[in-house]
C-alpha cells in the first residue's frame, strides 16, 4: 500500500527532477541538438508508464478520490499536502501528458532553443500533474496558481508575441483571479478550519458568507475559462501564438478553470443561487455563437483550432453548471478524447503552417501529396466534428442531449455554434484538399516517421476509447 | 445469412485495400468481383432456408449508455439484400469497363465498403448504431467523386444532414433514456418537441436523398463519370435516407409536417422531370432520373415503412436501368454502330429482366418489367423518329441522342406508377402515344429554357447567402466591436491601462526624494495638526 501511495507524490517530482535534468543537459552546437528534448521525452514516457500503473489500483467502482497521501507541511496550522486521484484526474493528467509529449516531438526539429522551452515544460507538468492530485484546498491553490509561471515564461520567450503589453496585462489579469482565490480560502480557514475538498464541498449555504465565497471562486476559476468577459487576454494570446507546444499548454489553463469549478461544486446548492445559473448560460451560448462565428469568418488555421476549443469547453462549462449527473459521469471521458483530439490538431496544423513558411509555398492542395499528412489530418478532423470514430461522438452526443434537456434554446444555440465552428475546420480541410499549382510543397515534406508514429498511437488510443472508455487499463 | 455477408464482404475490401496500390489494376478488380460472385453465391441459397440470423455484441459500456452493435436481420431484409448484391456487382463491372477510369479498383472498393455500411445500417436495432453508419458512409462517399468542388460540397451537405439528424436524436434521448429503437417507437408520440425533431429529421433525410431545394450537392456532381454517378446514387448516401426513413418513421409521422412531405416528394419529382428536360449533358439527366427516383420512395416509404423492403430493390433497379440506357445511347460511338447497339441493348434488357424476375421472383404474368422493356423499345423508335425532325438545329445536333432519352425515362417513370397494379394493356399503349407526341414537341421550347441556364444557378445558396450568413457576419461583426472592443478593449482594459501609466508616471513621484524633504513633513506636520484639532474641537 505505501508503495502505492509514494506513486502520487512520484508523478508530480518525476517531471521536476526532469526539468532538473534538462536543464544540467549538454544542448549546443557541438552536441548533440536533442539532448534536452530527448530527456524530456523520456521523462514523460516514464511518467506515463506511473500513471497507467496508479489506474490498476483505482476502483472503477468507487467514487471519491482514492489512494489519499498526506505529505506534511504546516502541521500547526493544520495545513499539510494532501494527494488522491480518481478516474477523472487520472485521465485528464494522461491526456496532458500525452498531448505535451507529442508537442515536445513535433518542435524538437525546430532551430531553437529547446533547453529553456524543455525545462519550464517539464515544470509546467509538474505543476498541472499536481493540480489533478491535490485533495486539498491550499495545495491545489499552490498548484493552480504556480502553473502560470512556466506558462509565461514560456508566452514571453517563445510565444512570439509582437506586443509586451498583453503578456503584461495577462499577467495582472492571472493576478487579480489568483488574489480573489486566496482570499476566498483564507476566509473559509479562518471561519470553518476547513482545508479538505470534501469538506468544502458539504458546506452549507445556511451561512450568510458563503454563497460570497462560492462566487468569489467561481469568477477565479471563470478567469481561466474563455467566457466573455473574461476570455480576451486568453483569446488574444492564443489566436497569436505560432509554437504548437506553447498554444497546447496554454489551452491547458481553461482545463484548470473547468476542473477546479469540478472539484469545488458543492454537494448542495439552494433554488435561489442555481436559479441564476440562467445567465452564465445565457452568456455561454453567446460567447460561444460569437467566437464560433469569428472562426466561421477567418481564414486562420489558429484561429479555428483556438474557436474549437473554445466552444468545447464552455459546452463542458455548461455541463457542470447544468448540475445534471450524467454530464458529471462522462466529464472525464469527454475531455480525455477532446484534449487529445486538441493536442493533435495543433500540431498537424503548425506543421503545415511551418511547411508553409519554411518553402514560401501555399498550403493549399498539401494534402493531396502528403498521404500520411492526409491520413492522420482528416482523422483528426472527422473526430473533432463528432464524427463516429473517436470518443467525441459519444460524449459529444450524452452532453448534448443533457444540455437539450434542460433548455432545447440553448442546446439549439450551442448545436448552431458547434456547426459553424465544426464547418470552418472542415472548410480548412477541403482547402488543403484541392490541388493547387501554387503548391509546391509534395511528398518530402511529409509528416516524419517518428511524428507519424505518434500520431498512429493517438489515433489508436481515440478508436479504442470509442469501444471502451477504459480500455489501456488492466487491473490485477 | 447477413453476418456471413457482412464479414466476407469485409475481407475482401481488406485484402483490396493492400493490393489498390500496385499495378494490373484491371486484373485485381475482375477478382475482386469473382469472390464477391463467390460470396453472394455462397450466402443466397440460404435465403429461404434461415428465417433470421443474429449477431449482437455490447460495444459501447457507458455510463448510462448501452450500445449494442447488431447484425441481425429479417427475412425481409434479407430479400432486398440479395437484389442489391447484384446491383453491387454491376457496379464493380460498371467500374471495370470503363477505359478512362484508373481507380476502378478503388472505386470498387468504396462500393463494397458502402454496401457493409448499408448491411449496418439495415440492421441496426438502436440509434447509435445508424448514425454510425450513416456518417461513416458520409466519409464513405466523399471519397467517390474525383472533383474538388463536388467533394465539398457533398461533404457539407451530408455534414449538414448528420448534425441535424444528431440533434435530433439527442432531444429523443434525452426524452426517453433509451437509444434502443423500439423503445423510442413506444414512446414516440410523448417526445418533447416532437415537431422540431421532425423537421431535423425530415431535413436530414431529404438532404441525404437529394430532394428539391436540398440537392445542390448532388447537380454538383455533373462533372463525374458514369461509374463514379451510379456508386453514389445506387449504394450510397441517398439509398442510407430511404433506410434511415424506415427506421425512424415512429418520429416523423404524426408531427406538423406530415402532410408537407407529400408536397414536397412530388414537388422534388416534379422538379427532376423538367430538369431531364432541360439539363443539356447526360450526366445531368442521369442525376435527374436518380432524382426523380429517389423522390418517389421517399414517399412511399414514408406513407409505409415496410415498402422498404419491398419497393427499393425495385426502384434501384430500374433506376439503374435507366441512367444505363442514358449513358450508352449518349456515348459517341452509339450512333455509328447504332444498330448493333440496337441489338446490344435489346439483349441486355432482356437478360437483365430475365435476372430481376429470377431474383424478384416476379411471375411472367407481372407486366412491370415487360412494359419497361417495351417503353425501352419504344423510346428508341421515337429516337430514331426524332434524329431526322432536329438535325436542322445545330444545338440539337450533337444531344439528339439525349433528347431521344426523354421518352424511355418519361415512360418508364409514367409506366411503372400507373401500370403496377394495371394490366391494362390499352391504356398502357394510350399513354405510350401520349409520350410520343410530348416527345415531338418542337424542340425550340426547350432550346429557349435551356438558354435560360436556370439549372446551374442554386436559388436556395444564394437566399441562405443573403438570409443567414451575411446578417450573421454582420452581427458577429456588432459583437466584437459592440461588446468586445469598446466595453472589454476600450473600457476594461483601457482602464486598466490608464491606471498603469498613472502607476508609472505620477505615483512614481512617491520615489523621488520629495519624501524626504523639509518641505513634505512640515505639509505632512501641519495637515496632522489641523486633524488632531478638528478632532479635539468636535469630539
Amino acid at each position: 500500500m505505501t508503495n502505492q501511495l509514494m506513486m502520487l507524490s512520484l508523478i508530480v517530482i518525476i517531471p521536476f527532477l526532469g526539468m532538473l535534468f534538462v536543464l544540467t543537459s549538454k544542448d549546443d552546437s557541438l552536441s548533440s541538438h536533442n539532448n534536452s528534448s530527448n530527456v524530456a521525452v523520456f521523462t514523460i514516457l516514464s511518467n506515463i508508464i506511473m500513471i497507467w500503473q496508479i489506474f490498476a489500483f483505482i476502483k472503477k467502482t468507487q467514487n471519491g478520490m482514492q489512494l489519499q497521501q498526506t505529505i506534511r507541511w504546516l502541521d500547526y496550522l493544520g495545513i499539510n499536502f494532501v494527494f488522491a486521484v480518481d478516474n477523472m484526474s487520472l485521465l485528464l493528467i494522461l491526456a496532458v501528458h500525452i498531448i505535451i509529449l507529442g508537442g515536445i516531438i513535433f518542435i524538437r526539429t525546430e532551430d531553437i532553443k529547446q533547453k529553456a522551452m524543455m525545462a519550464f515544460s517539464l515544470l509546467f507538468l509538474s505543476m498541472t500533474t499536481g493540480l489533478f492530485i491535490s485533495n486539498d484546498i491550499f495545495s491545489f491553490f499552490i498548484f493552480y496558481e504556480g502553473m502560470l509561471l512556466p506558462l509565461f515564461m514560456l508566452i514571453g520567450m517563445h510565444g512570439e508575441l509582437k506586443k509586451n503589453s498583453l503578456l503584461n496585462g495577462f499577467f495582472i489579469y492571472n493576478l487579480i483571479g489568483c488574489i480573489i482565490f486566496l482570499l476566498g480560502i483564507l476566509w473559509v480557514y479562518k471561519n470553518d478550519g476547513i482545508v479538505s475538498m470534501e469538506a468544502f464541498a458539504r458546506l452549507s449555504s445556511r451561512k450568510s458568507y458563503i454563497p460570497w465565497i462560492w462566487l468569489a471562486f467561481t469568477i477565479a476559476f471563470m478567469f481561466r475559462i474563455p467566457i466573455w468577459p473574461f476570455h480576451y487576454f486568453i483569446a488574444a494570446i492564443n489566436t497569436k501564438l505560432r509554437n504548437p507546444l506553447v498554444f497546447i499548454e496554454v489551452s491547458l489553463l481553461p482545463l484548470s478553470g473547468l476542473y477546479a469549478l469540478y472539484r469545488f461544486w458543492p454537494n448542495y446548492i439552494p433554488l435561489e443561487i442555481s436559479q441564476h445559473f440562467v445567465w452564465i448560460n445565457v452568456i455561454g451560448v453567446l460567447t460561444m455563437l460569437f467566437i464560433s462565428l469569428i472562426g466561421f469568418a477567418n481564414s486562420d488555421s489558429q484561429y479555428r483550432v483556438f474557436a474549437y476549443s473554445t466552444i468545447y469547453y464552455i459546452m463542458y462549462l455548461l455541463g457542470i453548471f447544468s448540475q445534471n449527473k450524467n454530464i458529471f459521469a462522462n466529464l472525464n471521458y469527454a475531455l480525455f478524447g477532446f484534449l487529445l483530439v486538441l493536442g493533435g490538431l495543433e500540431v498537424v496544423t503548425a506543421y503545415i503552417r511551418r511547411q508553409e513558411l519554411l518553402h514560401a509555398s501555399s498550403s493549399q492542395g498539401f494534402l493531396c501529396r502528403a498521404r500520411r499528412l492526409s491520413l492522420i489530418y482528416s482523422f483528426l478532423i472527422f473526430s473533432a466534428v463528432g464524427y463516429p470514430i473517436s470518443s467525441m461522438f459519444t460524449n459529444n452526443f450524452l452532453i448534448l442531449s443533457q444540455l437539450l434537456s434542460v433548455n432545447i434554446h440553448m442546446g439549439a444555440v450551442l448545436a448552431l455554434s458547434w456547426l459553424l465552428v465544426s464547418i470552418s475546420l472542415i472548410s480548412e480541410m477541403l482547402r488543403l484538399k484541392t490541388d493547387n499549382k501554387e503548391c509546391f510543397l509534395g511528398k518530402s515534406n511529409d509528416l516524419p516517421k517518428d511524428c507519424f508514429i505518434y500520431m498512429l498511437i493517438i489515433i489508436f488510443m481515440l478508436l479504442m476509447s470509442f469501444i471502451h472508455p477504459l480500455w489501456f487499463v488492466f487491473t490485477s | 445469412m447477413v453476418i456471413n455477408l457482412f464479414i466476407g464482404l469485409i475481407l475482401i475490401s481488406a485484402a483490396s485495400m493492400f493490393i489498390t496500390q500496385g499495378k494490373r489494376r484491371k486484373i485485381w478488380s475482375i477478382l475482386l468481383l469473382a469472390a464477391l460472385c463467390g460470396v453472394s453465391w455462397m450466402v443466397v441459397h440460404d435465403l429461404h432456408i434461415v428465417s433470421d440470423s443474429g449477431f449482437m455484441y455490447q460495444w459501447l459500456p457507458y455510463p448510462k449508455l448501452q450500445a449494442d452493435f447488431n447484425i441481425s436481420a429479417s427475412l425481409h431484409m434479407q430479400q432486398m439484400l440479395t437484389p442489391m448484391l447484384y446491383l453491387l456487382a454491376i457496379l464493380i463491372f460498371f467500374n471495370i469497363i470503363d477505359n478512362k477510369e484508373s481507380y476502378s479498383l478503388n472505386i470498387s472498393v468504396l462500393n463494397l465498403l458502402s454496401f457493409i455500411m448499408i448491411i449496418l445500417l439495415a440492421s441496426g436495432h438502436d440509434l447509435f448504431q445508424l448514425m454510425f453508419a450513416s456518417a461513416l458512409l458520409s466519409i464513405i462517399c466523399f471519397y467517390i467523386p474525383d472533383d474538388a468542388q463536388s467533394r465539398h460540397k457533398l461533404f457539407i451537405y451530408n455534414f449538414l444532414a448528420e448534425m441535424a439528424c444528431f440533434t435530433a436524436l439527442s432531444i429523443v434521448y434525452s426524452a426517453v433514456g433509451s437509444i434502443s429503437l423500439s423503445t423510442i417507437s413506444n414512446y414516440s408520440a410523448k417526445i418533447p418537441h416532437k415537431d422540431f425533431v421532425a423537421f431535423l429529421l425530415l431535413f436530414s433525410f431529404g438532404c441525404k436523398a437529394g430532394l428539391a431545394f436540398f440537392n445542390g450537392h448532388y447537380n454538383a456532381l455533373f462533372s463525374q463519370p458514369f461509374n463514379r454517378l451510379c456508386s453514389v446514387f445506387v449504394l450510397s448516401l441517398p439509398f442510407s435516407s430511404l433506410v434511415l426513413l424506415a427506421k425512424l418513421s415512429p418520429l416523423v409521422s404524426g408531427s406538423l409536417f406530415a402532410d408537407m412531405v407529400k408536397y414536397w416528394c412530388l414537388l422534388s419529382f416534379m422538379i427532376a422531370g423538367i430538369h431531364t428536360l432541360v439539363a443539356d449533358s447526360y450526366r445531368s439527366k442521369i442525376i435527374a432520373v436518380a432524382q426523380m427516383f429517389y423522390a418517389l420512395a421517399f414517399y412511399n416509404i414514408y406513407i409505409d415503412a415496410s415498402q422498404l423492403y419491398i419497393i427499393t430493390p425495385k426502384l434501384l433497379s430500374v433506376m439503374l436501368m435507366c441512367m444505363s440506357i442514358i449513358y450508352y445511347i449518349t456515348t459517341p460511338y452509339f450512333q455509328k454502330t447504332i444498330f448493333l447497339k440496337l441489338f446490344q441493348l435489346i439483349g441486355s434488357f432482356i437478360i437483365f429482366n430475365a435476372i430481376l424476375i429470377f431474383i424478384t421472383g416476379l411471375l411472367p404474368s407481372q407486366q412491370i418489367w415487360l412494359a419497361f422493356f417495351y417503353a425501352a423499345i419504344l423510346g428508341m423508335l421515337t429516337r430514331m423518329l426524332m434524329i431526322d425532325e432536329i438535325s436542322v438545329n445545330s444545338y440539337f445536333n450533337e444531344n439528339r441522342n439525349i433528347l431521344g432519352a426523354i421518352s424511355t425515362v418519361i415512360l418508364s417513370a409514367a409506366i411503372i406508377l400507373y401500370t403496377s397494379e394495371s394490366r391494362d394493356w390499352l391504356q398502357m399503349i394510350k399513354l405510350c402515344g401520349v409520350f410520343v407526341l410530348f416527345s415531338a414537341v418542337p424542340s425550340n421550347f426547350f432550346a429557349k429554357i435551356i438558354k435560360l441556364n436556370l439549372w446551374n444557378y442554386n436559388i436556395i445558396e444564394s437566399v441562405y447567402e443573403k438570409l443567414f450568413v451575411t446578417p450573421l457576419k454582420f452581427f458577429g461583426r456588432i459583437l466584437w466591436l459592440a461588446f468586445d472592443f469598446m466595453l472589454i478593449e476600450r473600457g476594461v482594459i483601457g482602464s486598466a491601462v490608464s491606471f498603469g501609466e498613472f502607476t508609472s508616471t505620477k505615483l512614481r513621484n512617491l520615489q523621488t526624494d520629495f519624501p524626504f524633504s523639509w518641505m513634505f513633513w512640515l505639509i505632512f506636520g501641519v495637515g496632522c495638526l489641523i486633524v488632531f484639532a478638528g478632532v479635539y474641537t468636535y469630539d
